[in-house]
Formats: C-alpha cells, structure tokens, sequence
C-alpha cells in the first residue's frame, strides 16, 4: 500500500512539474545584438525588454554580445517584435535563435 | 534686472541639494551624459577645482535628452535648462560610437567683485550655449571630444574644448565592476580665443551596473570628482 502511495505521488509531481514547466515557459531566445559595450548599455535593453509581459529573466552578456530571455507560454514575442524592441533601445540586432524548452 | 525671490529660492535649494549630496566637493562643467536610454533617468554631478554642478537628465527614447543643471563656483552660480539630440549612432559588434548635439540655456548669477557674498552685489546675465560631441567606446578604450560655445548677454563668448580617452585594464561584463583610467584635457577661452586656460586631469573610472564615479587630480592641483546614477 505504502508503495503504492509512493509510486503515485512521485507520479503526480513528475506530471505536476512539466505541467507547470509547458504552462509558464515557451521559449529560451537568445539575440546577438551590435553595440553593447557597458553596464548602462545592459541597463537600457534590460528595462526596455522587462516592460513586455511575455518577457522574464533578462540577461546581458557583453563578453559573447547576447541577450538572452525566456518567454512565457501563450505569450510569445515575436521576431519581428524583439528587434522592433531592441532597436527602440538604440540597438541593432544581427541574429535571433530560439530553444525550446 | 533682480532676480525674483521665486528664482533665487529654487536656485538656492538647488545648489544646497547639489552641494549637499556631492558632500559639498568642488566641480567643472563637464556635462557628461547628455542622453541617457530609452525612459531613462539619470543624476550626475561634476567637480573641478573651486566649481560644483549637479544635472539631472530623462531621456523619453535613446536619441534625446533633456536636462536641468545647476552649477557653482565662489563666484558664480548657474541654472541651465539643456536639450540633447544624439543625431548619429553606430552600432559595431565590440563598438559603439555617437554624435551628440546639445542647445542649452538659463541664468547666470556673477559676483560683481571678488566672491558672491550678497544677492545685492551680483550680476544677472543670460546664457545660451551649444555643444557638438563624439564619443567612441568599447570595452578596452574610450574616447570623447566636446566642443562648446557659450554665450552670455553683455558679456563675450567663451569657447571650450574637451578630450578624453580612457583605457581599461580588463573587459568587464555587465554584471561586473569595471576600472578605467581617464585622461581629461580640458581649455576654456575667453573672448574669442583671445585668452585661454588649459588643464589636464588624470581620472581614475569605477562604473558598477548603473553607477559610476570618478576621482582625479588636474596636473594643476584641481581635485576632480565625477558621478553618475542611472536611475532603474
């Protein structure tokens, strides 16, 4: 009985965590962007990239010129968006790949 | 004509705040980020010598800023209002590179004679200036050149030039600190070109996210210190 118990809740939080994981995360982009050079360069693409809903955990990397974010599911911000977004900011993009989760 | 009390309070709390929050150190005009990114804010301030200034800038996008600046010196204090365009920017893979024009203009409070000691004995002038000015910067090197004209109502023009070029000793990330040495020259003349003053500041640059702050000594003997603060 005990096992059985076992082997149902590991199920349902196995079940549970894609589930959570498919329902909040779409997309991890990544976006190698021209004229990133500072911590206030960062500070502008990151404000800019957090005003759009669909958009989380921002990250800079001047050292590889990336931007990188994760998108949320039912939420995705298109490519055409993303570079409308960053040129906005005074940027320019030269490439866009998404992973999927 | 006398300034009214409404201008010479606000420009007062002004100078007290910049005095205030810069620890009452000593400035230069050296207005220093004149667009700062896209609804950005940011408070800087400048010390040179026996002069103080404190700007602040909004930039409601990344090609314009506008600006209010109070400045202070033993004889002299200023409030300038100061509109940026940044007319050109070249976005490289390890460069960025931008061309600025500024228009600015306020009032000038000067002492008649020696030091400001009462509001009775100043002087009140209008002031106008323009600037042009380029800078260049990757994560190694960094380089600045200003040219300014400023122009004051029954007084003469002055002219002033600035160069910078910076070096870092490592490339830091966005999430790291960052070091740079700083050479500054600076020439202010008056009366078109007739006479001149030259100074030149090596400046020590500690930048960390969306501070930065420098300090330096002019090879006069002027204690130089700079800060930015891009607000979040």
């Amino acid at each position: 009985m005990k096992n059985t118990i076992r082997f149902f809740a590991q199920i349902s939080l196995i079940l549970g965590g894609v589930l959570v994981t498919q329902t909040v995360l779409a997309d991890d982009v990544k976006v190698s962007v021209n004229g990133m050079v500072c911590g206030f360069c960062a500070q502008g693409i990151t404000k800019k990239l957090n005003k759009t809903e669909a958009v989380e955990d921002v990250k800079v990397d001047l050292e590889n010129k990336l931007v990188s974010f994760k998108t949320l599911k039912g939420k995705d911000v298109a490519d055409k968006d993303i570079t409308e977004l960053l040129t906005s900011a005074g940027y320019t993009v030269v490439k866009i790949e998404r992973n999927k989760p | 004509m006398k300034p009214s009390f409404w201008r010479k309070a606000n420009l007062r709390t002004a100078i007290g705040l910049s005095v205030l929050s810069t620890g009452g150190a000593m400035s230069y005009g050296a207005h220093a980020h004149p667009v700062v990114f896209a609804d950005g804010t940011a408070i800087m301030g400048h010390h040179h010598g026996k002069m103080s200034g404190l700007e602040i800038v909004y930039s409601p996008n990344w090609y314009t800023g506008f600006g209010l600046e109070v400045e202070k010196s033993p004889k002299h204090s200023s409030l300038l209002g100061r509109a940026s365009y940044l007319a050109w920017r070249g976005n490289f893979p390890d460069l960025q590179t931008n061309f600025y024009l500024t228009a600015a203009a306020g009032k000038k409070w000067q002492a008649n004679d020696g030091e400001i000691q009462s509001r009775d004995k100043q002087h009140l002038s209008s002031l106008a200036q323009w600037n042009v000015e380029w800078d260049a910067e990757d994560r190694d090197y960094y380089g600045r050149i200003k040219y300014a004209q400023h122009f004051e109502t029954e007084r003469q023009r002055n002219d002033e030039t600035l160069v910078r070029i910076g070096f870092a000793p490592y490339k830091a990330n966005a999430d790291e600190p960052a070091i740079w040495g700083m050479l500054e020259w600076k020439s202010k003349s008056n009366n078109r070109f007739q006479t001149a003053e030259h100074d030149v500041t090596p400046l020590m640059r500690y930048f960390y996210k969306n501070a930065l702050f420098e300090v330096g000594s002019s090879l006069s003997g002027k204690f130089a210190f700079n800060y930015m603060y891009h607000f979040f």
